[in-house]
């Protein structure tokens, strides 16, 4: 994350146009590595890290072994990759990451917001974003302020779950069946969450 | 799963229903899993877990335990000192508690004060309710009923019937 944040660092240089040279010195890297982030932006995911990461998308009940034996990748790469990108245990939000989340939804770089929220994993349980038009991989972090709020998202979350289930997002599904326990919770309809829970388990 | 926070956030909910549902059994099992993920977890994950296994203990009936878990939650720690018959404790404690938790914190220092004799005292801290931003008297009707029944029976006049359709 502060290999991330240095090149989102580099990047807002870039666009307030600043010379490379400058940027060079400053930040002290070469300059390879400015028309890099000039040109693939500040936020790129390797090819590689990326199929691991969509496999577990699709399959976040796997395990590391299954997931290095079915892409036919080492064990250490998918161990380190999800660790990267924060599987285990998500990343909890702080200022240099609410910065940069900052900077993206005031440039509306939706494409990128959704992509270091899922990717990277960030919790984003008690903060609050002011966002509009929210992209669909993330709408569960609007659905969730809703509901803190006191909005009745019911219908709104099942529509969304389906949705999710259809394009099978199985790992963003997760992080929205827990919005899903909170609504329950509020209605006390306590037993479904069992039922939820336990269906899971079977799996 | 290896994703060690979704799973947290899966037994937190789970452990919830469960002891609502009072299916104790069950949650004694998830609580051995927990325990298995605990100390992997972030310190806020670990916060937020500790509410939810105080919570289960407090609806199991074993105060002492969810008193310990609830550490950083000072209603629980309240509510758990509350039924311990710890009043002093409460009556001294000093939490900065916003909104309806306010009121609840409140309603049980008013009804230490009620249990250790303090009657006027009670009333006296019981006011303060209407001063919380938020709270409309609605929503806290049902406790009021209760504190005043106890009230009334403390001190031993039993038209607290009347007074509180009088109310209504």
């Amino acid at each position: 994350m502060k290999k991330l944040y240095k090149k989102f660092l580099i990047y807002k240089a870039i666009l307030k146009g600043m010379s490379p040279d400058i940027i060079s010195q400053k930040f002290n890297i070469s300059r390879n590595v400015i028309y890099k982030i000039k040109k693939e932006g500040f936020l790129r995911i390797k090819e590689k890290e990326k199929l691991v990461l969509d496999y577990f998308q699709k399959n976040p009940f796997s395990s590391v072994n299954e997931i290095s034996r079915n892409l036919n990748f080492s064990k250490s790469f998918v161990y380190r990759t999800l660790r990267k990108y924060n599987i285990f245990n998500f990343k909890q939000p702080n200022k240099k990451i609410l910065k940069i989340l900052e900077f993206l939804i005031r440039k509306n770089d939706f494409e990128n917001l959704k992509n270091f929220i899922n990717y990277y994993n960030i919790d984003l349980d008690s903060e609050i974003l002011n966002f509009e038009n929210v992209p669909f991989e993330i709408k569960y972090i609007e659905l969730s302020q809703k509901l803190n709020s006191g909005v009745d998202i019911s219908y709104e979350l099942e529509n969304y779950l389906s949705e999710l289930k259809e394009k099978e997002l199985n790992f963003i599904y997760l992080k929205a069946l827990v919005i899903k326990f909170d609504v329950l919770i509020l209605k006390k309809q306590y037993k479904e969450i069992i039922e939820i829970f336990e269906n899971l388990k079977k799996n | 799963m290896i994703c060690l926070s979704l799973k947290a956030k899966f037994y937190n909910s789970y452990l919830n229903a469960l002891s609502l549902e009072e299916e104790f059994e069950k949650g004694f099992t998830i609580l051995r899993k927990i325990k298995r993920i605990y100390k992997k977890l972030t310190k806020k994950e670990k916060l937020n877990m500790e509410r939810f296994i105080s919570v289960f203990y407090y609806n199991y009936g074993n105060y002492k335990k969810a008193y310990d878990f609830s550490k950083n939650h000072p209603l629980l720690r309240i509510l758990c000192l509350y039924q311990m018959g710890e009043y002093l404790k409460i009556i001294n404690s000093d939490y900065n508690i916003l909104g309806f938790e306010k009121f609840l914190y409140i309603y049980a220092i008013s009804l230490s004060f009620l249990l250790i004799g303090e009657s006027v005292k009670s009333i006296e801290t019981f006011i303060k309710v209407y001063n919380i931003e938020d709270i409309k008297f609605e929503d806290i009707i049902e406790l009021y009923y209760v504190f005043m029944t106890i009230y009334y029976k403390f001190i031993g006049d039993d038209n607290y019937i009347g007074f509180f359709k009088k109310l209504i």
